[in-house]
C-alpha cells in the first residue's frame, strides 16, 4: 500500500523542472564579447566564465563574470569584467547590482577566473587566466580590487584556461595551478577547414600544447614559480580544467588536468614533487584507450564510498566521461554503465559539476553545452556563432544517472554557446542555483525551485590561525558523506565555496564533522538546520 | 547561388504496383541543403545526386537514394544523409542503406536506433561481420555483456584471425573484471594486429587487475592511438566519395609524410584545382616543388599568393628562399625583409634575412637581426650566430659577450668553443686571464678533438700567451696535414648547421692567425 503510494510521488517530483530562468529579475545583464571578426580565431570560440563567491563579506554570494576584448586589444577598455554585488543581505532579495569599478587589469581577453583569499587576510582574492596576460586581483574586503599582478609574480603570458588555489605544501597559504592551453597567438593563426572545406575553427592539434604553471605562495610575500622544481617543467598539455582534491587519502592536494585531446594528468603530490600517474590510475584516457577533448572537470564522492570519482566533458561524439575511484586511487571509466553515455554523444560540453540539485542526498549533473565546429543548420539561419546546442541536467537516480533536461525547459529549452557553469547558493535557501556564461550571449540565472525543501544545512569551514575560509576540508553530518569545501572545478569558473549538507531528520540540531586538510577530525555539535554555518576550527563552534 | 538547389521539401507518393489497398509510402523531405557552401565540383555532384532523386519524370529509386545518401555521408552532412537512407529502405529495404543508417545512428548517440537498424542489416546479411561488431561494439558500451560476447564470438567462429572479435572478447572480460581472460584475448589481437596499440591500454588494465603494476606500466607506456581495424567494404565506399579540396589537402600531407613529392605536388593542384583560394596549401605546394627542384613553378605559386595578398608573411619568407637558390641574395634581403615587418617575431625569416645580409657583407645589419633572435630565442646557435656577426662587422670585442654565452648553453658546441677562444685570443681588449683561459680551452678543445683546425685554434692561443715556439711548432705541423685554412674548416662545420650559408666572409679576425708576438 505504501508503495503504490509513494512511487507516482516521486515520479512526479522527477519530473518537475528544477530550475527556472531568472535572468530577468536578477539584475544580472551581461553580454558576453568574443571579438569575432570572421577570421575563425581560435579564442574567440573558447567562452569565458565567472565566479561566485562573497566578494564583500556581507553573508551572500555575488558575481564576477569574465569578458572578452577586441583581438590586439590588451587592455580594451571598452570590454572588461564585471563584478556584481548581491542585495541579498540586506534585502532579503537576491537580485545583483553592478559592483565596484574594477582595475584596467580586468579589461584583457578573459578566459577562466580562480578564486581564493591568497593572503590571508579574510577576504576573496581573485586570479584571472586570460588569452594573453594573466592577473592577480586583491581584495580589500569589500570588493574592491587592485592588481598586484607583478608584485606576488603572479603573471604568465601565455594563453591559460584555468586555474585552482590549493595548499598543496599544507603550510597555510594558497598556492596556484595554472593550466595552460595552447601556444596559438594572433600571429600563428592556422587556416582549418570543415567539411564544405569552409574556413573553420582550429581544435587544439594545430597549435603546440603548453606547459602547466605552479606557484608556491611565499608566506603572502609572493609567489615563486616551482614548476620545475616540483616537476611539472617537461609536461605539456592543451588544458582546460584543473581540480585540487586528495585523490590517493594522505592529506596532500593533488591536482588532475583535463586536457583537450590529449593525456590528461593525474600530479600525486608526493612531497617533494608531482607525478603524473594519470594512465596507471586509469584517467589519462577513455575506457577504449583514446584521449578524449577534456573541457570541464569536476571530482567528488558522487557514489559515496568514500572516495573522490571524477566526470569530465567531452566533444560532441564523445561521450562525457565518468571515472570511478576503487578507493585506491585507481579509476574505472564506468560511463555507460552509468547511462552517461549515449545522451552526451551529441553535445559538446564545458562547464558542469556534481552537486545535490533535488535535495534527496546525492550528487546530480549539470553539463553546459555548446559545440566548437559551427553546426550546417546554424550557418544556412545565418547565425554568426552558429556553435549553439541545449544544456543538460542529470538527475542521480538509483545506480545511474537520469537525463531530465526534457522536464528543464530553462536548463535545455534554449539553445546556447554555453561554456561556463558556475554553482553557488544565491538565494541562501539551502539550494545550488547555477549562472550560465554563453559566449558572445548573455549570462543566464537558473534559480533552483526543487532543492530547498527537507532538512539541510550549509557548511563553511574558517581557520582562525589562517585568519581566513579553508578550502579542501571535508566536511558532513556525522555518519554521511563527506563533501568537499571547494571554489575550483567545471570550465572556465570558480564556485560558492560552501557545502549543503542534507540531513533525514531535522527535529533537533545536527552534528557536522569536519575533516582539516591534515587530516584531523573536528566534531561540532548543536548545527542548527536551514542555515549556512561558518564552522571555526579548534573550537568546535560555529558563527 | 543557394537557390540553384531547391530542397526536396515535398513528400514523394509511391504507389505499388495496381493494388489500390497498398498503404502509400511517404518519403521524408530531404532537410535544406546549402550547396552554395561547397566547391564548385562537390557541389555540382551534390546537384546531380539531388536531382536523381528528384526527378519528376521518373519514380526515384531506391539506388539514388543510397547514392546521394553515402555522397552527403561522405562529406559530413549527416542529417541530410540519413534522411536518403531512410527513404532508401522506405523503397526498397536492403542492407547497404540499413548498414549506414545503423552506423550515422551510432555516431550520433542514437543507440537504440543504431540496434535496430543493425539488426535489421542483419537479416539482409547473417554472416556480416562489420555489422556484427559495430553492434557488439553498442552492447558492450551499453554493459550488455552477454550480447556483446554473443556477436564477437560469432565473428570469431566466421573469422578466427579476426583481431576485432578477440579485442571485443577482451574487452568484455576486462568489463566482466576477468583480467586473466581479458589478458589473453587482448594478447590474441595483438598477435593478429601488432600495429592495434590503443589495444595496449586495455592490456595494461587487464594487468592493472591481474595486480602486475609493472607490466601494466609498460603496457600503458606503449599504448597509441591505433584501433583494431575493422574491414569494411561499404563504409570505404563511402570514404572514397570524399572529394573536397581539404580531402585532397590531407591526401597530400599523408604523400608527404610518406615522402612521395610528386604526389603530394599532385594532390595539392587537385585541391587548389577545387579552390584556388588555398594560400596554405599553394604556399605548400610550391615548397614541394621547391624540393623537387621545379624552381621556376615554385615561384609561380609563390608569386601567385603574393598577387592575392601581399600581407602573407610566409610567402616573402618562400620568395626570398626561392630568390636564393637563384643566388639572387639582394632580392632575398627584400623578400625576407618584408616577411619580417609583417611577421616580426618568426625567427626563420629573420635569420635567413641575417644571413643573407652576411652573404652581402652587410655585416651591422645582420648583427642587428642576429641581436634580435637572441632577444627572442637566447639559444647557443643564436648567441654564437651574433657573435660571428660581430666579429665580421670588426666588433671583435663586443663579440666575446655572445661567443661566451654560446658556449655556456652549449658546453658541446667544438664551434662555439673554437670561436669564444678565438676572439679572447686574438681581440685587443683581452686581458691576460681571458687569454689564459682561451689557452686552456684550447687545449681542451684539441684534446677532445685532435682535427686540424682545432690545432689552428690552439697555435693562437699559445702565441696570444706568448709561446711563440710553441705555436709556430703546432702551425706548421698543420700545414703538413691539411691544406685547408681554418675558415674553410669552420665554414664547412657551419654549413653542417646551415645548408643554406654560401659566403662566410673570410677576412674576419677570427679565420686568421693573429701575427706572432701581438697582444
Amino acid at each position: 500500500m505504501a508503495a503504490c503510494c509513494l512511487l507516482p510521488t516521486m515520479v512526479a517530483a522527477a519530473d518537475d523542472p528544477w530550475f527556472i530562468d531568472v535572468t530577468a529579475d536578477s539584475g544580472l545583464r551581461f553580454e558576453h564579447f568574443n571579438g569575432m571578426t570572421g577570421k575563425r580565431l581560435f579564442a574567440e570560440m573558447m567562452g569565458a566564465g565567472g565566479a561566485l563567491a562573497d566578494f564583500d563579506n556581507d553573508g551572500d554570494l555575488d558575481v564576477y563574470l569574465v569578458q572578452g576584448t577586441r583581438f590586439g586589444h590588451s587592455p580594451d577598455d571598452e570590454h572588461c569584467d564585471q563584478l556584481f554585488l548581491n542585495a541579498l543581505v540586506p534585502t532579503g532579495q537576491a537580485r545583483f547590482e553592478a559592483g565596484p569599478k574594477l582595475p584596467q587589469a580586468a579589461c584583457h581577453y578573459g578566459m577562466g577566473i580562480a578564486t581564493g583569499d591568497v593572503d590571508n587576510d579574510g577576504d576573496v582574492d581573485i586570479y584571472l587566466v586570460n588569452f594573453g596576460r594573466n592577473e592577480l586581483l586583491l581584495n580589500d574586503g569589500q570588493g574592491r580590487f587592485t592588481s598586484a599582478t607583478d608584485t606576488w609574480q603572479a603573471n604568465d603570458d601565455r594563453w591559460s584556461v584555468a586555474a585552482s588555489f590549493a595548499d598543496f605544501d599544507n603550510d597555510g597559504w594558497l598556492d596556484l595551478y595554472i593550466a595552460n592551453y595552447t601556444d596559438f597567438s594572433l600571429d600563428n593563426q592556422r587556416e582549418c577547414y570543415n567539411e564544405a572545406a569552409e574556413l573553420e575553427y582550429c581544435g587544439p592539434n594545430a597549435y603546440k600544447p603548453e606547459t602547466d604553471r605552479l606557484l608556491r605562495n611565499d608566506a603572502g610575500k609572493g609567489f615563486i614559480d616551482v614548476t620545475a622544481q616540483m616537476g611539472l617543467a617537461k609536461t605539456s598539455g592543451a588544458g582546460l580544467g584543473v581540480i585540487a582534491a586528495d585523490f590517493t587519502g594522505d592529506s596532500r592536494a593533488d591536482f588532475f588536468v583535463a586536457n583537450d585531446q590529449g593525456l590528461n594528468r593525474l600530479w600525486i603530490n608526493h612531497g617533494e614533487r608531482f607525478i603524473d600517474d594519470a594512465l596507471l590510475a586509469g584517467v589519462a584516457v577513455n575506457m577504449e584507450g583514446k584521449a578524449e577533448a577534456s573541457m570541464g572537470v569536476d571530482a567528488a564522492d558522487f557514489d559515496a564510498d568514500g572516495d573522490i570519482d571524477l566526470f569530465m566533458t567531452h566533444l560532441a561524439r564523445e561521450t562525457n566521461t565518468l571515472y570511478v575511484n576503487d578507493g585506491n586511487g585507481l579509476f574505472e571509466d564506468r560511463t555507460l554503465s552509468f547511462g552517461l553515455g549515449g545522451s552526451s554523444l551529441p553535445y559538446t560540453g564545458f562547464g558542469t559539476a556534481w552537486r545535490d540539485f533535488d535535495g534527496d542526498g546525492d550528487l546530480d549533473l549539470f553539463v553546459a553545452n555548446g559545440a566548437v565546429m559551427r553546426i550546417d543548420a546554424q550557418i544556412a539561419a545565418g547565425d554568426p556563432l552558429p556553435l549553439r546546442e541545449p544544456n543538460q541536467v542529470y538527475e542521480k537516480s538509483g545506480d545511474g544517472f537520469r537525463d531530465i533536461s526534457a522536464a528543464n525547459p530553462a536548463v535545455s529549452g534554449q539553445l546556447t554557446v554555453s561554456r561556463g557553469a558556475i554553482f553557488g547558493d544565491i538565494d541562501n535557501d539551502g539550494d545550488v542555483d547555477v549562472i550560465v556564461t554563453n559566449n558572445n550571449g548573455p549570462a543566464q540565472v537558473l534559480e533552483n525551485i526543487a532543492g530547498s525543501d527537507g532538512c539541510w544545512v550549509g557548511i563553511a569551514a574558517y581557520d582562525n590561525a589562517l585568519q581566513r575560509d579553508v578550502y579542501g576540508a571535508a566536511v558532513r553530518i556525522a555518519g554521511g558523506n563527506w563533501q568537499v569545501i571547494r571554489s575550483d572545478g567545471s570550465y572556465v569558473a570558480a564556485h560558492d565555496p560552501r557545502r549543503v549538507l542534507r540531513s533525514a531528520r531535522c527535529e533537533e540540531d545536527l552534528s557536522v564533522e569536519l575533516r582539516w586538510l591534515e587530516g584531523e577530525t573536528e566534531r561540532f555539535d548543536g548545527v542548527k538546520p536551514r542555515q549556512y554555518h561558518r564552522l571555526i576550527r579548534g573550537t568546535g563552534k560555529q558563527q | 547561388m543557394s537557390s540553384l538547389f531547391r530542397a526536396l521539401a515535398i513528400a514523394l507518393l509511391v504507389v505499388a504496383g495496381c493494388n489500390k489497398t497498398e498503404v502509400p509510402l511517404v518519403l521524408q523531405p530531404l532537410p535544406e541543403i546549402d550547396t552554395a557552401r561547397f566547391e564548385s565540383g562537390l557541389a555540382e555532384r551534390l546537384q546531380n545526386a539531388i536531382d536523381a532523386v528528384n526527378a519528376e519524370s521518373a519514380e526515384p529509386a531506391a539506388a539514388d537514394w543510397l547514392e546521394l545518401g553515402m555522397l552527403l555521408q561522405a562529406h559530413g552532412i549527416d542529417d541530410a544523409a540519413l534522411v536518403s537512407y531512410n527513404n532508401s529502405n522506405l523503397l526498397e529495404a536492403r542492407f547497404e542503406a540499413r548498414y549506414l543508417a545503423a552506423y550515422l545512428h551510432q555516431q550520433a548517440g542514437q543507440l537504440d536506433a543504431a540496434i535496430n537498424d543493425y539488426r535489421e542489416a542483419l537479416s539482409f546479411d547473417q554472416v556480416n561481420t562489420p555489422t556484427m561488431l559495430r553492434l557488439g561494439e553498442i552492447f558492450l558500451q551499453q554493459g550488455r555483456l552477454d550480447d556483446a560476447e554473443n556477436l564477437y564470438g560469432r565473428v570469431r567462429q566466421l573469422q578466427p584471425r579476426s583481431a576485432a572479435a578477440a579485442s571485443g572478447l577482451g574487452r568484455v572480460a576486462l568489463a566482466r573484471q576477468q583480467y586473466a581472460v581479458a589478458r589473453n584475448h587482448l594478447q590474441t589481437a595483438l598477435e593478429i594486429e601488432p600495429n592495434a596499440d590503443q589495444l595496449r591500454y586495455s592490456l595494461g588494465l587487464a594487468y592493472r587487475g591481474l595486480g602486475d603494476l609493472e607490466s601494466a606500466r609498460a603496457a600503458l607506456a606503449a599504448r597509441g592511438s591505433r584501433g583494431v581495424a575493422i574491414p569494411d567494404p561499404l563504409l570505404a565506399r563511402v570514404t572514397a566519395l570524399r572529394a573536397t579540396s581539404q580531402d585532397y589537402v590531407k591526401a597530400g600531407l599523408a604523400a608527404y609524410e610518406s615522402g612521395d613529392l610528386q604526389a603530394t605536388a599532385r594532390y595539392y593542384r587537385l585541391a587548389l584545382d577545387s579552390n584556388a583560394g588555398l594560400v596554405d596549401t599553394r604556399l605548400a605546394l610550391a615548397f614541394v616543388l621547391e624540393q623537387l627542384g621545379e624552381i621556376d613553378q615554385a615561384v609561380s605559386e609563390v608569386d601567385y599568393v603574393l598577387q592575392m595578398t601581399s600581407e602573407n608573411a610566409m610567402a616573402w619568407y618562400q620568395r626570398g628562399r626561392l630568390h636564393e637558390r637563384t643566388a639572387n641574395d639582394a632580392s632575398a634581403v627584400s623578400a625576407y625583409t618584408r616577411a619580417v615587418e609583417l611577421a616580426p617575431a618568426e625567427t626563420a625569416a629573420r635569420e635567413l634575412l641575417a644571413d643573407a645580409l652576411m652573404r652581402l657583407q652587410r655585416y651591422d645589419e645582420a648583427a642587428e637581426h642576429y641581436l634580435r633572435i637572441v632577444e627572442g630565442e637566447p639559444t647557443a646557435r643564436s648567441y654564437y650566430l651574433l657573435g660571428l656577426a660581430r666579429i665580421a662587422s670588426g666588433d671583435c670585442k663586443s663579440a666575446a659577450a655572445p661567443l661566451s654565452q654560446a658556449y655556456a648553453a652549449d658546453r658541446t658546441s667544438a664551434e662555439a668553443a673554437a670561436a669564444l677562444i678565438r676572439v679572447d685570443s686574438s681581440c685587443g681588449n683581452a686581458t691576460r686571464r681571458q687569454k689564459q683561459q682561451a689557452l686552456q680551452l684550447a687545449q681542451q678543445l684539441y684534446q677532445a678533438i685532435p682535427e686540424p683546425e682545432f690545432a689552428e685554434t690552439l697555435a693562437m692561443a699559445l702565441a696570444a700567451n706568448g709561446r711563440f715556439d710553441d705555436a709556430t711548432s703546432l702551425q706548421q705541423s698543420v700545414v703538413q696535414v691539411a691544406d685547408n685554412s681554418y675558415s674553410n674548416e669552420l665554414l664547412t662545420l657551419f654549413r653542417q648547421h646551415k645548408p643554406a650559408l654560401q659566403a662566410w666572409p673570410q677576412d674576419a679576425a677570427i679565420f686568421s692567425v693573429p701575427p706572432l708576438g701581438s697582444d
